[in-house]
């Protein structure tokens, strides 16, 4: 390690007086409500696969037309522009190379563990649960240089084509301190940001009123929920530019046994591979407004000290994919193999299993939620792994907070990679 | 829900820990890892780390205080993240910046015995501790929290100038003071 960095890292080991009183302003989430993927879609959607604007940005790539949309509308309909949206790996070219890589501490979420009265709450709609035939898949690789997709005039061009639809205030981007991205603009009150991966934030710094009879709150429900996103889906479809905007819904409960559902799109296909890589890497979320009305400390639940007033604040297109990180198409096992390694103890997990499965698996309670993208311990590489839940059932003596009925389930990856392609070290220890 | 019972959770193993430290300190820790990192992708894949961190040291951990807990995890999770990308990521970034604006307290080691990490921090510790509140606060925030010199003179009402100088004057105190330590690096 260089001595600046020696240096660097041993004062963030000064006392805590020193950094709590250094606490910078954040651009906190207070006052937005976030339709945010939480659980597996997002341990998917944290890789640092970057995509190349299939989508994004017309004229790069030619496509099919995509299947009708399930998203229904009760605005009038017109002609409507459609997105290229099949996703092509090239062929392999020469031996396919050995992955080797590492386990132990990688993106994923702690104790991946969830609440709810069914499972069926908690899979979020993964194409590839009902569609997983896949005898090879893509591997993804971070590479040797920096990836930048989109080069400044076309990030400009695509902030200035949204910023159109939304207000007729002049255009101004912004010359310096993009917060962390790549480019930055303002237009009136909507701030937009936008990384060279693709990935764009646009905020309405007055929130977007939406009619009555939709909003995007926190705990309304998921019908009320899904009939805003489709409002949503429609009213922004040139700026989200999916041709199949598909709701991925989740929804589990925290310890007041209040459900906290987490909505967003993704653009669904008729071709397997496309629909998993774009549920994989690229989504919509949406953000609601959300007042502090009183201080949380004060409530057992400090979620009666926010009020949700339904306006939107935020639009947030992810974006996470790129050809360039493709490492190439990889045999898969199939799903019945990756089962068969489940039910006999080859998986990887964080659940404490000796609190919680003090008896082992049952097959009745496992659950296939899909395919999932997840990065390895040393960041090199993003494989697809095949996800389960699991019933739980803990032996500790907890507090029960929650009311009748109420189960526990947790996260399970099998690899899904042929082994004869895959060598993941230090086998002792949970891949997270 | 108060830091104490935010830990009291993880010391019953229940996976509301995570979620009520992400309620309180999501904000604060995407800042920190943001600041170092520059990227959203990487920036939630440090937030990810830094939970499962948290969940693996709390217990025994019993941290006095968990936003400073968790804060540190996610900057030393984000600085680890950060050497690991490629080389032409880092350059000009405003990591980059700052540890070259670090380098100015370092002085030729000469055949001086290589300080130990506890003594350099307690001595880190000694010089903050002599410092000005302000010059302190200008200090950490631009090398704990890698803030840009923008941001920290909005932050705290000063003229871009007037932080740049202060920090200027911390750096070269830091390195005076290392030397009288004895501190090599």
């Amino acid at each position: 390690m260089k001595k600046n960095e020696r240096l660097m890292e041993q004062l963030g080991e000064v006392d805590d007086k020193y950094i709590i009183e250094a606490a910078p302003e954040t651009r906190s989430k207070k006052g937005r409500v976030k339709w945010t993927i939480i659980g597996p879609l997002a341990a998917a959607a944290a890789g640092v696969v970057l995509w190349q604007g299939v989508n994004n940005i017309p004229d790069r790539n030619a496509g099919k037309k995509s299947p009708e949309s399930n998203i229904t509308s009760e605005q009038p309909t017109e002609e409507k522009k459609t997105y290229s949206q099949i996703i092509e790996f090239p062929e392999n070219t020469g031996e396919l190379p050995v992955i080797r890589t590492q386990n132990g501490e990688t993106g994923g979420m702690g104790f991946e563990g969830f609440w709810a009265y069914n499972v069926s709450t908690l899979l979020d709609g993964n194409p590839s649960r009902e569609n997983c035939n896949f005898t090879e898949l893509p591997v993804f690789i971070e590479p040797d240089e920096a990836v930048n997709i989109y080069t400044t005039e076309e990030m400009t061009e695509r902030l200035r084509d949204i910023a159109g639809q939304l207000t007729e205030e002049e255009f101004i981007p912004v010359s310096e301190n993009h917060y962390g991205y790549d480019f930055s603009a303002q237009a009136g009150d909507v701030s937009l940001f936008m990384s060279s991966s693709g990935s764009i934030d646009i905020n309405f710094e007055t929130a977007a009123e939406l009619p009555d009879e939709y909003g995007v709150y926190f705990m309304k429900g998921e019908e009320q929920a899904l009939k805003s996103l489709n409002y949503l889906a429609e009213k922004y479809r040139d700026i989200i530019r999916m041709n199949n905007p598909t709701p991925s819904v989740f929804t589990d409960y925290d310890i007041y046994n209040n459900a906290s559902s987490s909505y967003s799109l993704f653009d669904n296909s008729e071709d397997p591979l496309t629909a998993l890589m774009n549920y994989s890497f690229r989504n919509v979320m949406f953000c609601g407004e959300e007042i502090q009305t009183d201080d949380p400390d004060k409530y057992a639940n400090p979620y009666d000290a926010y009020e949700y007033t339904g306006n939107l604040t935020a639009i947030y297109l992810n974006d996470n994919f790129s050809y360039k990180n493709f490492a190439g198409t990889y045999p898969v096992i199939s799903y019945d193999e990756a089962y068969e390694k489940l039910i006999s103890r080859e998986y990887y997990t964080t659940v404490w299993e000796e609190d919680y499965l003090p008896d082992g698996i049952n097959p009745d309670e496992v659950t296939f939620s899909g395919i999932t993208y997840k990065r390895t311990a040393d960041y090199k590489y993003t494989l697809p792994f095949y996800r389960f839940l699991i019933e739980l059932h803990p032996e500790r003596n907890e507090k029960s907070r929650h009311s009748e009925g109420m189960k526990e389930f947790g996260a399970y990856y099998v690899p899904a990679v042929s082994p004869d392609y895959l060598v993941i070290e230090n086998e002792d220890v949970a891949f997270n | 829900m108060d830091d104490a019972e935010i830990i009291e959770l993880y010391f019953e193993r229940s996976q509301s820990a995570i979620k009520e430290s992400k309620a309180k300190y999501e904000s604060y820790c995407r800042t920190i890892s943001m600041n170092i990192l520059h990227n959203r992708e990487d920036t939630e894949e440090c937030l990810s780390d830094t939970w499962m961190k948290a969940w693996k040291n709390i217990p025994p951990e019993n941290p006095a205080c968990l936003s400073a807990f968790l804060g540190r995890i996610a900057r030393n999770t984000a600085l680890s993240l950060w050497r690991k990308v490629n080389s032409k990521k880092r350059k000009g970034s405003e990591t980059d910046v700052c540890l070259d604006e670090l380098t100015e307290c370092i002085s030729e080691n000469q055949g001086r015995t290589f300080t130990e990490d506890l003594e350099l921090k307690e001595s880190l510790n000694r010089f903050l501790q002599e410092l000005d509140e302000k010059s302190r606060k200008i200090f950490m925030k631009r090398y704990w929290y890698v803030i840009p010199v923008k941001k920290i003179a909005n932050e705290i009402d000063m003229n871009e100038g007037a932080v740049k100088m202060a920090l200027l004057r911390t750096r070269k105190k830091l390195r005076q003071f290392l030397e009288e330590e004895d501190i090599y690096l």
